[in-house]
């Protein structure tokens, strides 16, 4: 039987949640979790195998990516790797596409052409163009946004349970009735948000709407909601943008933080550019689509294609 | 006598217990006007009214929990409205398989209606609901003008639903749908739906399926009007297409703005709204003479009370519920205090 990596997901969360059950009350749930379990080895053996591989060290490669909208090249055969454990900046002048490139990832948008590889939780290496954008998070990627999109209308912690949407197994009917399966699985969930708002220290705000809160907390509240999910490859789009010096330099720490206690993968788009240079492993500039250097923050800044998209050529030279 | 008091605030404030109230309140006022204390009439009305709150409460997910506004909502009454009587009076049937035919009839319609909103949004979506509806009535009505079921062939596990048994059987109906909407809502459904209402692309990227939730949003509202439909032939057994108000755009609007008056996110306070609009006219305006010589005026009460709540209060009657419960407890806080200072 050919399963897909979703369903494998699935049930492995389903199984995950009867052996939790069967340590409380071990007569009730024990038959329930051997059929569990027989079912996720079962579509284990059915998962296919993708046949990509990528290098040992790398976790995401993207590869000539091109992303067209009519006539306008927003990004233009661009390659790049990312190395496991890494914090990689992507830079650029405005317009440059930055952000295309993350929509191209997360799969909001759908590439022109170009395929980008990425290994996930699981260990197996998939092509990201295949899978659907709301599909992308169960492998472990997850992104914010430039302009913060949090769910005002629900309180800080419920924007976290939102973030942990795919981590429910229970049915539409186990819902609907609130049968005790899924209250279990929701005190499993809220109290791993609330280990995550503690770790971001955002424990004060916990019942708070997320509607009236100040810009800063609204980020961390989009920062926070990456962390619910196992990820794997965090993607954020200018976390720094209208924060003031000091958060900024708080940010720099809780982004170290995130990948040391993670163990994840960040990926970045930021315009300040002291943040980039300062926590940063790997820096790529690009301009027009097109990749102008990669490298360390240091040889990234002593490049000169970079120094004149920046700052424009010098009619002397 | 603290904790006693607490813990009957914990009894109240639970979904279950509240609903248990609510019907248990309605029970009586049945059992009053057997007993010749109220009359029919007015319990004849709370019951129509009940009817029209079981289609708002599936409207209150769509438009206060989904974000997705339709106009077609009557459209989906008559689809209800039509299969019961075609199940009940030409096939003789008993209600139960009336109710399975609603179901299947309305889900396809949800499914479809589901698709299309995946594609068109916002506004358009409302006016191609609107033209939906307007099909179905015009399609509803060339099959049969006038639709009447005889009330013997009305029966539920062989008991004749007469306006008493139909008005218990819409008690339940209304408690078991409320309820179920009551816990989707505090369940990963409702989050899913606010998070698609407030930013998709948020709801996206926390992998939730827009098309899933869509889909289910409109299935579950045209499920709510076509059983209310269905309660409708049940409970008042006849109706003229062409001249009743029931599947025109009047009910569809009547149903929106029962919704945002009565807050849009809350099932008790889209209750009340329904009770505000339907009820108030049926229940105590039609006996008064003067709106009974000019009955345009009872539309316009309405519509100034609309007008009055959307201005002062947008949260609707949830909002001023809320409102008049922080300033009681401001009150009290004081009192507390004074008292305290008093016999310090």
């Amino acid at each position: 039987m050919a399963a897909s990596y979703v369903q494998v997901d699935r049930l492995r969360r389903k199984a995950q949640l009867y052996e939790s059950l069967t340590d409380q009350d071990s007569r009730r749930w024990e038959g329930k979790l051997r059929t569990a379990r027989a079912k996720l080895e079962r579509a284990q053996a059915g998962l296919q195998a993708t046949g990509l591989t990528l290098p040992e060290d790398v976790v995401l490669k993207v590869q000539d990516l091109c992303m067209y909208f009519g006539g306008i090249r927003a990004v233009d055969g661009l390659s790049f790797q990312v190395k496991k454990g890494e914090i990689f900046g992507l830079i650029g002048p405005n317009g440059a596409g930055k952000t295309t490139v993350f929509n191209c990832i997360t799969q909001f948008y759908k590439p022109t052409s170009g395929t980008i590889c990425f290994e996930n939780k699981s260990g197996q290496v998939v092509d990201l163009n295949r899978e659907k954008v709301h599909d992308v998070i169960l492998h472990g990627i997850v992104r914010t946004f430039q302009n913060v999109e949090v769910v005002r209308e629900v309180t800080v912690l419920e924007n976290l349970l939102i973030a942990g949407h795919r981590q429910y197994t229970s049915n539409l009917i186990q819902q609907a009735l609130h049968l005790p399966i899924l209250k279990r699985e929701e005190q499993l969930i809220r109290e791993r948000a609330l280990q995550v708002l503690d770790f971001m220290g955002l424990t004060g705000y916990k019942d708070w709407y997320a509607m009236g809160l100040p810009y800063g907390v609204l980020k961390k509240i989009e920062i926070a909601r990456t962390l619910m999910c196992d990820p794997q490859l965090i993607i954020l789009d200018e976390p720094a943008a209208g924060l003031n010096d000091t958060e900024t330099a708080e940010l720099a720490g809780l982004i170290r933080n995130i990948q040391k206690e993670y163990r994840c993968t960040i990926l970045l788009v930021e315009h300040d550019m002291g943040l980039v240079m300062d926590i940063c492993h790997t820096v790529c500039a690009i301009s027009f689509g097109r990749l102008l250097a990669i490298g360390t923050p240091a040889q990234v800044q002593a490049d000169p294609g970079v120094q004149s998209a920046y700052l424009g050529v010098s009619e002397e030279v | 006598m603290q904790k006693r008091k607490s813990r009957i605030q914990a009894f109240l404030s639970h979904p279950l217990s509240q609903i248990i109230l609510f019907v248990l309140i309605l029970a009586v006022i049945q059992l009053l006007s057997a007993a010749g204390l109220i009359s029919n009439s007015l319990v004849f009305a709370i019951g129509n009214t009940l009817i029209y709150a079981v289609i708002a409460i599936g409207f209150c997910l769509l438009l206060g929990y989904s974000g997705l506004a339709s106009l077609g909502t009557a459209g989906f009454i008559g689809l209800g409205a039509y299969s019961a009587f075609y199940v009940m009076q030409e096939f003789g049937m008993p209600y139960i398989v009336a109710l399975l035919a609603t179901l299947v009839v309305s889900i396809v319609i949800g499914v479809v209606v589901g698709f299309i909103s995946l594609r068109i949004e916002g506004i358009y979506l409302a006016i191609l609901t609107l033209g939906l509806a307007e099909i179905l009535r015009n399609l509803l009505m060339a099959m049969k003008s006038t639709v009447q079921i005889e009330i013997e062939k009305i029966r539920l596990f062989g008991l004749l639903m007469d306006t008493r048994g139909g008005y218990f059987l819409i008690l339940v109906t209304f408690a078991v749908l409320f309820w179920l909407t009551a816990n989707l809502i505090d369940s990963p459904t409702g989050r899913a739906m606010l998070a698609m209402k407030n930013s998709t692309s948020a709801a996206q990227a926390m992998g939730i399926s827009l098309m899933k939730y869509r889909l289910l949003a409109f299935v579950i509202s045209t499920v709510f009007a076509a059983v209310g439909g269905l309660l409708y032939m049940m409970y008042v057994r006849t109706m003229t297409t062409a001249t009743s108000t029931l599947l025109t755009l009047t009910t569809s609007l009547n149903i929106l703005g029962a919704v945002i008056i009565g807050g849009a996110k809350s099932l008790w306070g889209t209750t009340f709204g329904v009770f505000i609009i339907y009820g108030i006219q049926s229940m105590f305006l039609s006996r008064i003479p003067f709106f009974i010589e000019n009955p345009a005026f009872m539309t316009m009460v309405t519509g100034v009370l609309i007008i009055l709540v959307v201005m002062f209060f947008p949260g609707g009657f949830a909002q001023i519920a809320v409102q008049l419960r922080q300033r009681l407890k401001q009150i009290a806080a004081k009192k507390g205090k004074e008292g305290g200072s008093d016999g310090g």
